[in-house]
């Protein structure tokens, strides 16, 4: 007798989709969707060039949080800003750069980023 | 696009002095010495950001076609009238184009009390303030959000625990009484820290003044008995000239030579203390 795996492909799919939407926790609900772009340069060497400057106030415009810090930044408590916390770490040793996150993750670092490189943040 | 390589405006907007009392007379401008600044913790002016003269005119239009002049990431004016505060106006335009320069635009915009510096730097009220002094206090304890913001009269009174008004002047929009440092309200310092300098630039040279202004970096000098915050460089009719942000609601010109005599008593905020998070500035 054959058995019909039909029902049961549809409800791994089913699962996968509900995952993919957020409704788990399995796969992020931000994973692969950039919410965050920051430019982190260290002030004594470089500042950021124009046209990147431009593009990440273009960003902004497209709703992802963009910015342009300097390596020793800090709050008001002097501090690390706590929403800089990941992308500082994942810029050591690569300044200048642009640390692209989906939330917490950080989904890429590009090193001496161009403004072509921020544009493309967006997709 | 705008050219600032080719503008235009009357001669009555250049080398403008007032001829009333604004708050930066003569012996507080001799106090304002690089020596003095660098007591503070001003620093030197960094060798990289030096623009040839040469390139000048092609950096300027770079900046007009990408928007990151100074006054690009100026977020409004502010009305002194008639008080001695012009040192504290100049400081408030800087730090705020700093500010809004790191966060990439005006997307997250703090305005900042004149008054909340100017009430410690001159404790009598009449009779103005160094450029040092105010600056050192930027960097010391920071600056105050005025009750205003862009979203009205009471826009960020609602926003932050402490406020203070713009200006102890007449401005209708922000003005209010003279407040003198005890009469802040109680807690005040924990707002206040969230808004410090972290980086100040003090250029030694006319030279120096152009290249950070090039570079997006508002300057503020005392001149003329009187203290502005330049924000762009232009040109009229091929003759270079700089751009401020009076504190009488108005854009004037300077000519090199006028801006030359500021050196002595200029900086620029590289650098601001950036929030944990931009929607909540104070925490």
């Amino acid at each position: 007798m054959q058995r019909d795996f039909r029902p049961l492909v549809l409800v791994v799919l089913l699962v996968l989709f509900t995952l993919r939407s957020g409704g788990g926790g399995i796969i992020s609900p931000h994973s692969g969707k950039v919410t965050q772009a920051t430019y982190i340069y260290e002030k004594d060497e470089s500042v950021p060039p124009r046209d990147v400057q431009a593009a990440l106030r273009d960003l902004n415009a497209n709703g992802i949080l963009a910015a342009a810090i300097d390596d020793d930044v800090v709050n008001g408590d002097g501090d690390v800003p706590e929403q800089y916390k990941i992308a500082l770490a994942a810029a050591a040793g690569k300044i200048p750069c642009l640390v692209v996150q989906a939330g917490d993750k950080v989904l890429k670092v590009i090193e001496d980023p161009t403004a072509a490189d921020v544009e493309g943040v967006a997709g | 696009m705008s050219d600032s390589t080719n503008i235009v405006f009357p001669d009555s907007d250049l080398d403008w002095s007032p001829d009333v009392d604004t708050g930066y007379p003569d012996r507080l401008a001799q106090l304002d010495t690089p020596e003095a600044f660098a007591g503070l913790g001003a620093r030197e002016f960094p060798d990289h950001l030096f623009v040839d003269p040469s390139d000048w005119k092609d950096v300027a239009r770079e900046n007009d076609e990408y928007k990151t002049w100074p006054e690009d990431y100026r977020n409004r004016f502010t009305n002194q009238a008639p008080t001695h505060e012009c040192t504290c106006h100049a400081l408030a335009q800087n730090v705020e184009i700093a500010w809004n320069r790191q966060r990439a635009g005006k997307g997250s915009p703090v305005w900042f009390s004149p008054l909340s510096v100017y009430s410690e730097a001159n404790t009598r009220q009449w009779g103005g303030s160094t450029m040092q002094r105010t600056v050192g206090i930027l960097i010391d304890r920071g600056i105050l959000p005025e009750h205003r913001g862009p979203g009205g009269t009471t826009d960020q009174k609602d926003k932050f625990e402490h406020t203070l008004h713009c200006t102890s002047g007449n401005d209708s929009a922000a003005g209010g009484p003279w407040v003198s440092l005890n009469r802040f309200p109680s807690g005040w310092q924990k707002t206040a820290k969230h808004f410090r300098a972290l980086e100040v630039i003090n250029p030694r040279s006319y030279e120096q003044v152009i290249s950070l202004l090039l570079h997006g970096i508002a300057v503020s000098v005392g001149r003329s008995g009187h203290a502005i915050p330049y924000v762009q460089v232009v040109w009229r009719e091929g003759t270079l000239h700089a751009k401020y942000a009076d504190s009488y609601n108005v854009h004037r010109y300077d000519s090199v030579r006028m801006i030359k005599s500021g050196v002595g008593g200029a900086y620029g905020i590289s650098t601001t203390t950036i929030p944990d998070d931009w929607e909540k500035p104070a925490g």
